[in-house]
């Protein structure tokens, strides 16, 4: 009897998988111009889902190629799917910013910040969706790209600021000049970085390696925070006091009093700071060869 | 000859080398808990992986915790294995994460012991209860504090000095070490060790019925105990057609007429049932 129902519930697992037999494919191609050009011009892309692959050139247009995709179990879900998502685009002139446009989207822009909110709490949508990116950018363009789900974040070749996200996947800056932030959750984070930081940085993940490569004039003052890694270099370095913070904070459960001392070294003369947190994952900080 | 004594000095000073090495600085850091009802009952509650727990009580009215760690040296470790880390130092100094929540004068404290060793000394007002415990390369100390206790260690002592109320103290390889000014009444107690001594000083007066055991030790006592005799007990039970045999091989005796329960046990070391002077 144990059997048989088991058996059932197997046949009915497997029936209720879905199979997205319904797919939409469509190719998005946008020149794309920044009106004001200046060294404040920036690239926001604030994607769901799909991969995002950006590359500096010798050039003033921005070219955005996406491959946008839906899939669904029927044509009506499809149908849904294609009238749902779409790509939303703002060119302010100095910035320009690129995003999943849905009813589930939220867009803020507050005295120039931008919050982008994606809530689909109120039912489950019946479609998968994707958008591809592949871009290429004048090198002088600040970045800031980020997605969450199916694909990695890949940067090569910039000569400005880059902050890159990814929630489950992997974000890789090849030859990039300057990082603000490379962060992730359940991906390794690896950048080569080419001109010696002149600017604070900052690398995260939570189930992954960080992996940094940077010149050997590099002056930072390095901090780093992990559960379960270790950190690993080939620079000089200078073991500095450990930086404490003390913090308190009520809440329902009462107050709660912490002391968080981490680990604190210098390298060079110190000029700028550096930090990096992993729970489950190494750090590794190398010389460029 | 020579050449021996030369052998001789050399590892003398290599002797000396590595006494230096161990020598080792340490991190201290101080966290100051304030008491929502200060002057009323409460409770700390604190498990540590690795380090010593000391607890004293004073006389104020604030937790107050001080945490030292040893600092750690940055190592250089070849990892070959790995190309990624091929000729890169190891940094190990080690993080240090201390927190304590209070919530209604229960004092909750936290850290990442299972890491690296914390050793915490801890000041709670006098009468306060708590359930401390730690497992590897430390001690648990409670001195002059009145409430419920309860102070666990795996591989390491246990010492209760000068403490009154109610006590559930084990540990596994090391000493359990009690001295009790006053105790509760109607409230059972227990002491157990495995591979050590369980010395317990109790007052003259105490109302209990002990229950004792040591597998390969003996059991002294000053106290004058009236000991059931012949008291074995087989324990026959017959489930589901297996038939097992049980004999509880404690000594049963009471103190001053009997009371709760206060268990002593150990498997190997002895039992010392002391009368407090």
């Amino acid at each position: 009897m144990i059997r048989i129902t088991f058996l059932l519930i197997l046949l009915v697992g497997v029936s209720f998988a879905p199979k997205l037999n319904e797919e939409h494919m469509e190719k998005i191609s946008k020149q794309l111009t920044f009106e004001k050009i200046s060294s404040q011009n920036i690239l926001i892309i604030k994607n769901i889902s799909g991969s995002i692959s950006v590359e500096g050139y010798q050039g003033d247009q921005v070219l955005v190629d996406i491959n946008k995709l839906i899939k669904a179990e029927n044509k009506t879900d499809l149908d849904e799917g294609i009238k749902d998502i779409s790509l939303g685009l703002i060119n302010t002139g100095d910035s320009i910013l690129l995003y999943t446009d849905s009813p589930y989207a939220t867009l803020t822009r507050k005295n120039g910040k931008i919050s982008y909110q994606w809530d689909n709490d109120y039912g489950d949508i019946d479609y998968d969706f994707s958008f591809d990116y592949t871009v290429k950018i004048p090198f002088g363009t600040q970045l800031n790209v980020s997605t969450v789900n199916d694909g990695d974040v890949r940067i090569t070749d910039t000569k400005s600021t880059v902050r890159a996200g990814n929630v489950n996947g992997s974000v890789y800056l090849e030859k990039v000049s300057a990082v603000s932030k490379a962060s992730t959750v359940n991906g390794v984070v690896e950048c080569e970085i080419i001109a010696k930081p002149d600017k604070n940085c900052s690398f995260n993940t939570i189930n992954g390696d960080i992996k940094i490569v940077v010149p050997s004039d590099l002056s930072a003052d390095v901090t780093y925070k992990t559960m379960n890694g270790d950190f690993y270099t080939n620079f000089d370095i200078e073991i500095l006091p450990f930086k404490v913070k003390r913090t308190e904070d009520k809440s329902k459960s009462g107050t709660t009093y912490k002391i968080e001392r981490n680990p604190n070294f210098r390298i060079g003369g110190g000029d700028v700071n550096m930090k990096f947190r992993t729970i489950n994952g190494d750090m590794i900080l190398k010389k460029t060869k | 000859m020579k050449t021996f004594r030369k052998i001789v000095t050399t590892t003398g000073t290599f002797l000396i080398l590595g006494l230096l090495l161990v020598a080792q600085e340490t991190n201290k850091e101080e966290l100051t808990i304030p008491l929502s009802n200060p002057g009323q009952p409460g409770k700390l509650e604190c498990g540590l992986v690795s380090g010593s727990i000391k607890i004293t009580g004073y006389s104020g009215n604030e937790i107050h915790i001080v945490a030292t760690q040893p600092v750690k040296k940055v190592k250089i470790e070849k990892e070959a294995s790995d190309p990624d880390k091929a000729g890169l130092k190891k940094i190990t100094t080690s993080s240090f994460n201390l927190s304590a929540e209070e919530n209604n004068n229960v004092v909750e404290v936290h850290s990442n012991s299972w890491r690296s060793a914390i050793n915490l000394e801890i000041e709670v007002p006098q009468q306060f209860s708590l359930d401390v415990g730690t497992v590897n390369n430390g001690t648990v100390t409670i001195d002059n504090v009145e409430g419920t206790i309860e102070a666990s260690n795996v591989n390491g002592s246990v010492t209760l000095t000068n403490v009154s109320g109610s006590v559930i103290t084990n540990t596994v390889n090391g000493k359990v070490l009690v001295i009790m000014n006053r105790i509760d009444a109607d409230t059972p107690m227990s002491f157990v060790s495995f591979n050590g001594d369980v010395d317990v000083t109790l007052p003259g007066s105490v109302n209990a019925s002990a229950k004792m055991k040591s597998s390969s030790g003996d059991i002294y006592t000053d106290f004058e105990v009236d000991f059931e005799k012949k008291k074995t007990r087989v324990d026959e039970s017959d489930e589901e057609g297996v038939y097992q045999v049980s004999i509880d091989e404690y000594v049963y005796g009471n103190l001053n007429g009997g009371g709760p329960e206060f268990v002593f046990k150990t498997h190997h070391g002895d039992i010392y049932l002391r009368k407090k002077k």
